[in-house]
């Protein structure tokens, strides 16, 4: 073992070494938008881009801000301008059925052509169709058709009257109807009078009348049949004229498109329905209207038909791509059910809610069919049914729009179902790890459809040409987020907190949502300052500042400490009590303050009681490092006994829970120090987990609990006694604040590498940790033996106990026995 | 001097009505022009007495025109009808009478409709009454046929309603009947609608003479009136030359050479726009 060696101020920040890269701001690197760290990342998308088979479609890995859009877009970008524009979708009025409406594709640009054509069909329509209504030839030949109809029914009446004159008969008109009666001098002549005449004469005309009403009822019969025949005849002379004032438009526009076959099937389904329907475009002047008409118009809402019929005709573009360079990269930023697959909507007309294909919108799968859709995969999952939406026109291949209210029952009113649209795009999703293992083990089709995995690295190496390259990207992000530029200092200074953002001075963070933000408030100050160039200074204020913002907390922390309120003893010596360190993360922000960790013993059966654990305020990491320490104890020193002791632990004055293994050695010390009852130096603060073996292992946020523990010492004095116990493995991650670099270079505050806990304990204690000797004991004097012997001891007293206890058993047993007898 | 004035005004209008359906456009049309020239408004309602007649012939059925079924007819049936179409006149021409400012009066009288009628329109200056004719055919009925012939005042034979902008076509060929024609067209119809003259005249010159006439009459009217020029006063001819025009009114000389009875007659047969025939 090796005495610990307090770390030296170089070994506490490892500076950035640039010298290769000759510039003096940022305006003369070349800041090419460079992608670094992610080469198993381009190499997966490079292959989820390139693949064309089903299911490849790409999950990106990664914590946010690592550049997974960024780099996901750059990479479809790429490609998609090496590609055709895809094609255009319409949806146009089915004929057959008005609730299904029809999709068309069309070559890329044709879609807005052909709607334009359209639109001016229709307003061709109108006039032709006017124009062909109201001509004179319409107009005779319908006149004629009534005429010839009235005609035939009155020639039968005025025969029906002849008669009847003949036999001095009239034809009446009545309220309901029509009669035959005697008539005399133009009046009905009077009953007393008809009662007058003779018996054969009335009889006579009696019979006549008889025979009249029944002839007036079969001429009355024919009538419904003489206006079925107008109706029938106006109808073909209506198609007719139709077919004559819209064939030659229509025509025109079947030449034009008969190269994609559904357009000259639809519009020949369309002519068919303008002449079914021709009526309809015959705008009726309201003045000729009778009453009944205008108010049924009125009610009805003629004009709001004759317009509706009009948008039968109209063409809905749902997908243009006439202004598409290459195929489309489409982010939804916000992929709902209804944004995804699109939607039709509705239009409240006198309280009842109607549709038509033109209300048909598209979804983000509709604008990224044929190239390449970016979601962000925890945002589609919140949203209700988007997720399966999605799968489903994966899986399907089609992108098919059904209203989400009719799927769920709420909506009673009839919609429509559009025909679905073939799908072919490149789905990214973007997302953090647990959020990818969670959807791999939960839903068996994600990994059916997702097939590449893109996985983002946070960190990368720190070695000088991985810096170099850094200094390009923020020269980069400089330019692009037209930034002042950065002096040689300031990117020193930036790729250092990138380091310290990592964690680890061997390593800076490529998460580079958090260094815009840095470059960005840098570029603030500078100009605050009135600087046209962004200098170290200005990087330290940003972060200074982004801390100031952030550590109310960690400072009201301090505070209670520094006002005695949580003891913290940062001077003298303690038995079975030593400093430990924890870290608080809020947010972005988080900080390390010290922890008093108290450990007692007592004989007992072996166990070592967490009294977090008791009451539940352990996680299981700590718990196991706890668990751990009995382990070590037996290994160490009651290999061959029992190990007869029942120790407590606790973090005193903690009121939320602890978690983490990276106190496991502070409370070892605790332990140590309680059994040998030799008391511990409470200048030092201790950080690292330990194993079995005693050794000790590495942790997390090890420069914030060395910062914490600065800060109480600083804020109280530095005595030059006061230091930091770190696992030895830690050394390569520490980045430290300037002024812990300074109080260690003045000899004021120390950090001491720790490998094992023989190691810590010696200078904590100020005593040897002792070797066993050949006997397997510890020398006396030493940590190790004095815990070897206070062990024993406890051992002693416990097998005492268990004899006497076994011999008064045994007398129990006797008398009990005898008293039987 | 207005029209109004020179021909001593209408200052009350005789209205023929039953529960019919053209009865109450031609009441409608009464009410407008009531409106407008401030005139008193008489309905007369007449019992027809040759109904009752019917009724009492119990070999003579109704046959229904929509559902050629026949009906017997009874007395009760009949006067049961009569006093419904009564009590309903009577609430249409309260109503009347409470939301506009006109004079408005109801007569029921018994008896023969066209004799009452003539009898009524003794001292009234225009009687308006909806076409009713035999239905299924254009033939005006007798009523009509009979005011043709003995009506002392002008008559207006509603088949449509007269809105502003219905076009009108008079027949003038310089007879008195034709003069007062023009005075009454401007009266009578809206003043603010489109005017076609049908002048009648042997030849070109007459014809010139004529339209100045009618052009004196009618200065109000000049930017709304066309001419046109006709050798005779065809029933067929001018029947079909108000189809093609879309006329709304025509007003008709009733006494005239030009247009004799039997064609006036014919002319009323064959047309389906409403007549303003001037005595």
């Amino acid at each position: 073992m090796t005495i610990a060696e307090p770390l030296t101020p170089e070994q506490l920040y490892t500076r950035t070494n640039l010298d290769h890269l000759n510039f003096e701001t940022t305006n003369e690197l070349n800041g090419a938008n460079v992608i670094i760290g992610q080469p198993r990342a381009l190499d997966a998308i490079r292959f989820g881009v390139g693949i064309e088979k089903d299911g490849y479609n790409i999950f990106a890995l990664g914590p946010e801000g690592a550049g997974k859009r960024s780099l996901i877009t750059q990479f479809f970008q790429e490609k998609a301008r090496q590609e055709q524009a895809p094609p255009d979708w319409i949806y146009v009025q089915n004929f057959d059925h008005d609730n299904q409406p029809n999709a068309i594709r069309l070559p890329s640009g044709k879609g807005s052509e052909f709607q334009r054509d359209m639109e001016q069909l229709v307003e061709e329509l109108q006039t032709a169709l006017s124009a062909g209504f109201e001509s004179d030839e319409y107009r005779a030949r319908r006149q004629v058709i009534e005429e010839e109809i009235q005609e035939q029914q009155e020639k039968e009446l005025e025969k029906l009257q002849e008669r009847a004159k003949q036999h001095n008969l009239a034809l009446l008109r009545t309220p309901g109807g029509l009669v035959f009666a005697p008539v005399k001098d133009g009046e009905v002549i009077a009953p007393e009078e008809f009662k007058q005449l003779p018996e054969d004469v009335r009889s006579k005309m009696e019979m006549q009348v008889a025979e009249l009403q029944e002839l007036l009822q079969k001429v009355l019969q024919k009538v419904p049949g003489l206006q079925r025949q107008v109706r029938q005849r106006l109808r073909e002379l209506n198609r007719d004229i139709t077919m004559v004032a819209v064939s030659g438009l229509l025509e025109e526009l079947q030449q034009k498109y008969h190269d994609i076959p559904e357009i000259p099937e639809f519009l020949t389904f369309l002519r068919e329905d303008i002449v079914d329907k021709a009526v309809g475009f015959i705008s009726q002047d309201e003045g000729q209207l009778n009453e009944a008409q205008q108010v049924l118009a009125a009610m009805t809402g003629q004009r709001r038909q004759e317009r509706a019929l009009f948008r039968r005709y109209q063409v809905n573009l749902l997908v243009d791509n006439s202004a598409t360079q290459g195929v489309p990269v489409i982010y939804e930023d916000n992929p709902t059910y209804q944004n995804l697959i699109g939607e039709v909507e509705y239009l409240a007309q006198m309280g009842a809610l109607l549709t038509d294909f033109t209300l048909i919108k598209p979804g983000s799968l509709h604008r990224a069919n044929g190239g390449y859709l970016i979601l962000d995969a925890r945002k589609i999952l919140q949203q209700p049914y988007a997720w399966e939406a999605l799968k489903r026109s994966l899986k399907a291949k089609q992108i098919k729009i059904e209203s989400l209210g009719q799927m769920l029952g709420l909506l009673s009113t009839v919609t429509l179902e559009p025909e679905p649209i073939p799908l072919d795009v490149k789905v990214a999703l973007l997302g953090d790890r647990w959020l990818y293992y969670r959807l791999s083990e939960m839903d068996p089709e994600f990994r059916e459809l997702f097939k590449v995995q893109a996985d983002f690295e946070e960190k990368m190496p720190r070695d000088g040409e991985n810096q170099a390259q850094y200094a390009e990207v923020l020269a980069s992000i400089v330019r692009r987020e037209n930034l002042r530029p950065f002096d040689r200092s300031a990117v020193v200074r930036v790729i250092e907190h990138s380091a310290r953002l990592a964690g680890d001075a061997e390593r800076v963070s490529i998460e580079f949502d958090d260094i815009i933000d840095l470059l960005s408030e840098a570029d603030y100050w500078a100009g605050q300052a009135g600087k046209e160039v962004v200098g170290a200074s200005d990087v330290e204020q940003a972060i200074d500042a982004q801390i100031h913002r952030a550590d109310r907390l960690r400072e009201r922390f301090q505070e209670s400490i520094l006002r005695e309120i949580v003891f913290i003893a940062t001077e003298g010596s303690h038995v079975g009590q030593v400093n430990g360190v924890s870290v608080v993360q809020l947010g972005e922000f988080s900080f390390g303050f010290p922890s008093r960790i108290t450990a007692r013993v007592r004989r007992g059966k072996g166990e070592v009681v967490n009294i977090e654990r008791e009451v539940n305020m352990s996680g299981p990491i700590h718990s196991k490092g706890v668990l751990i320490l009995s382990g070590y104890l037996g290994e160490k020193y009651a290999s061959e006994k029992p190990l007869s002791l029942s120790a407590s632990l606790v973090f005193e004055q903690s009121y939320s829970g602890v978690e983490g293994d990276s106190a496991s050695s502070a409370e070892l010390y605790a332990l140590l120090s309680a059994i040998a009852e030799v008391p511990v130096k409470q200048s030092f603060a201790i950080t690292g987990s330990v194993n079995q073996h005693g050794q000790v292992q590495a942790i997390g946020g090890a420069n914030e609990k060395i910062e914490g523990f600065f800060d109480i010492c600083n804020a109280r004095g530095l005595t030059g006694n006061q230091g930091v116990l770190i696992p030895a493995p830690n050394v390569k991650h520490l980045m430290l604040r300037q002024n812990v670099i300074e109080a260690v270079a003045g000899g004021k505050f120390r950090i001491f590498p720790i490998s094992d806990i023989d190691q810590g304990i010696e200078l904590l204690t100020g005593i040897a940790a002792g070797s066993l000797d050949e006997n397997g004991d510890y020398p006396a004097d030493t940590i190790n033996g004095k815990v070897q012997s206070r062990l024993a001891r406890l051992a002693e007293e416990e097998k005492k106990e268990q004899d006497n206890s076994e011999k008064e058993d045994k007398v129990v047993e006797t008398l009990d026995r005898k008293e039987g007898e | 001097m207005s029209p109004q004035e020179r021909e001593g005004g209408i200052r009350r209008i005789l209205v023929s009505v039953d529960a019919s359906s053209q009865s109450l456009t031609a009441l409608r049309v009464a009410a407008s022009l009531a409106t407008r020239l401030d005139t008193e408004v008489i309905g007369i309602f007449v019992e027809d007495i040759n109904l009752l007649r019917l009724a009492e012939m119990p070999f003579i059925q109704e046959v229904g025109y929509f559902s050629a079924r026949s009906y017997p007819m009874s007395s009760q049936g009949i006067e049961r009808q009569l006093r419904s179409s009564n009590r309903w006149l009577q609430q249409v021409f309260q109503m009347l009478s409470s939301n506009t400012n006109i004079r408005w009066s109801l007569r029921t009288i018994r008896g023969s409709i066209a004799a009452e009628l003539l009898d009524s329109v003794l001292d009234t200056d225009l009687l308006i009454l909806g076409r009713t004719g035999l239905p299924g055919m254009r033939q005006v009925g007798p009523i009509v046929r009979s005011l043709i012939n003995r009506a002392p005042t002008q008559s207006l034979i509603i088949n449509r309603p007269v809105r502003p902008g219905t076009r009108v076509i008079i027949l003038y060929d310089g007879s008195a009947s034709s003069q007062k024609a023009l005075l009454a067209c401007e009266l009578v119809i809206a003043p603010e609608n489109p005017v076609i003259v049908l002048i009648i005249a042997p030849d070109f010159e007459q014809a010139q003479r004529l339209q100045a006439q009618a052009q004196a009459e009618l200065v109000a009217a000049t930017n709304r009136t066309r001419y046109h020029w006709l050798r005779g006063a065809d029933a067929i001819l001018l029947a079909q030359l108000a189809r093609r025009e879309e006329c709304g009114v025509l007003v008709l000389p009733a006494e005239s050479d030009a247009l004799p009875v039997d064609s006036l007659l014919a002319l009323l047969d064959r047309t389906d726009c409403s007549v303003l025939l001037v005595h």
